[in-house]
This record gives structure tokens, sequence and C-alpha cells, in this order.
């Protein structure tokens, strides 16, 4: 998800937030925390994510549940120099 | 200043730049580091050269590690939610592998190196029946 988050970012996620296409999302794929993109939401209401990198385009994840979405990070408080809200 | 950072620092943390990838998957990478241990274990069990029983340790213990990482990697980026709905021990068999090859790398008991062997080839028929052949590995050429 370069360069828009670099190892290191310290985000806040708000759980009660839940993702709509094109937005952010934490999302649990398998035993970890994946950050990307939602790309697709289907009619049972899960969820497709993908990276923002175009090297990565055709590497997707899902369909998720949607429990598996913890929720849309809207805010970096680390570090100080990109400290501020997202997109 | 140290209490401060930490209390404020993220509860967990989540991956935002994608592997690479390969979409190579075979549990038999696990199995024949399984298949080493057993042997090692037998050769172990044959020998009375304390040299050669003490380098077997050590060499077990790696294998059995390596073993450990292929079921991991099969768990975690092989296998997919739709995968469990076909198969729902497929965690449980999965960490009950993972477990297992923890003991087999301590332990020089063969009963439990057959009982890796066996949990890798319940993996391998998962893999088999969710179309892991055809979806991740390329074809060899024919034998003549």
């Amino acid at each position: 998800m370069e360069p828009a988050f670099k190892d290191g970012d310290w985000l806040l996620v708000d759980p009660a937030d839940r993702p709509a296409l094109g937005d952010l999302a934490v999302a649990r794929d398998g035993e970890r925390l994946v950050l990307k993109r939602v790309v697709d939401i289907d009619a049972s209401g899960r969820y497709t994510l993908a990276s923002d990198s175009p090297d990565h385009a055709g590497q997707r994840i899902g369909p998720l549940e949607p429990r598996l979405v913890i929720g849309r990070p809207w805010f970096r408080y680390g570090p100080r120099r990109r400290f501020g809200p997202l997109d | 200043m140290n209490r401060i950072l930490s209390a404020l620092a993220p509860s967990a943390t989540a991956h935002a730049h994608c592997d690479i990838p390969c979409g190579v998957y075979d549990p038999q990478q696990a199995r024949i580091e399984a298949e080493s241990c057993y042997r090692i274990i037998e050769k172990y069990a044959a020998s009375s050269d304390e040299l050669f029983r003490a380098r077997c340790i050590v060499v077990k213990e790696e294998r059995a590690e390596l073993a450990k990482h292929h079921i991991d990697v099969m768990w975690h980026d092989y296998f997919k939610p739709e995968h469990v709905e076909k198969f729902p021990t497929l965690h449980e068999t999965c960490w009950k592998a993972a477990k297992q090859a923890s003991l087999v790398k301590r332990s020089l008991d063969i009963a439990e190196a057959q009982k890796l062997l066996d949990l890798i080839d319940r993996i391998d028929q998962m893999w088999r029946e969710t179309g892991g052949p055809a979806a991740t590995r390329m074809p060899a050429p024919a034998s003549a």
C-alpha cells in the first residue's frame, strides 16, 4: 500500500465504521490483519480487498465475511510527520 | 516517556504490503522434512556412536522446524475460507500438525514422527480435494 502507507504507521481504526466500496479497510486474513482497499462488496455483504499498488492489482483477498472486516482506518497518529486524517 | 509511548502504541499490527505470493503450494515440502525426521530417529536408535547421535538430534530439530514452516505456509497462505467450509476440521488439523512438528523437534519417539506424517497426509488430502495440484503446481515434463 505504499506510498500511502509505510511500515511503522500508527492508525486509528473505527470498528463501528463499516468500509464502503473504495474505502480502506482493516480485515482478518487467516491469522493476520491486513490493510487493503475495498474493491467489491457482493450481494451477501462479503468484502473483496486489494492493494492500491498496480504491481499487485491482481492479488485479491476475499470474499471475506463481514465479521472479518475489523473497520475503517480513519486517522494516522504516527509518525508525527505523517499525522492526520486518512482519505 | 517510554511508558507514554508504550500506552499510545497500537495494540495490533496490520500488514499493508503484499507478499510475493508465487502461488506454489504443496504439502510434500512438509512431508519430505517429516520423513527426514522419521528416518533420523530410526538411525539414531540404530547407532551407538555418540557423535553421530548428537548430529542426528541437531539435524532433526532443523528438519522439524522446516516441516512446521511448510505447514504454516499451507495453513496461512494456501487455504481459503471456502476450503474451511468444505473441510470444517481444516484449522484444527493444521494447528495439530504444527504442534506435532514442535513435538517431533524435541522427541526421539518414532511414533510421534509417524503422527506428524499422518497429519501432513490429511493436509495433503485437503489440498488435493481443493484443486491444489492444478492450481498451485507447474506440470512436470512427462518422463520418457
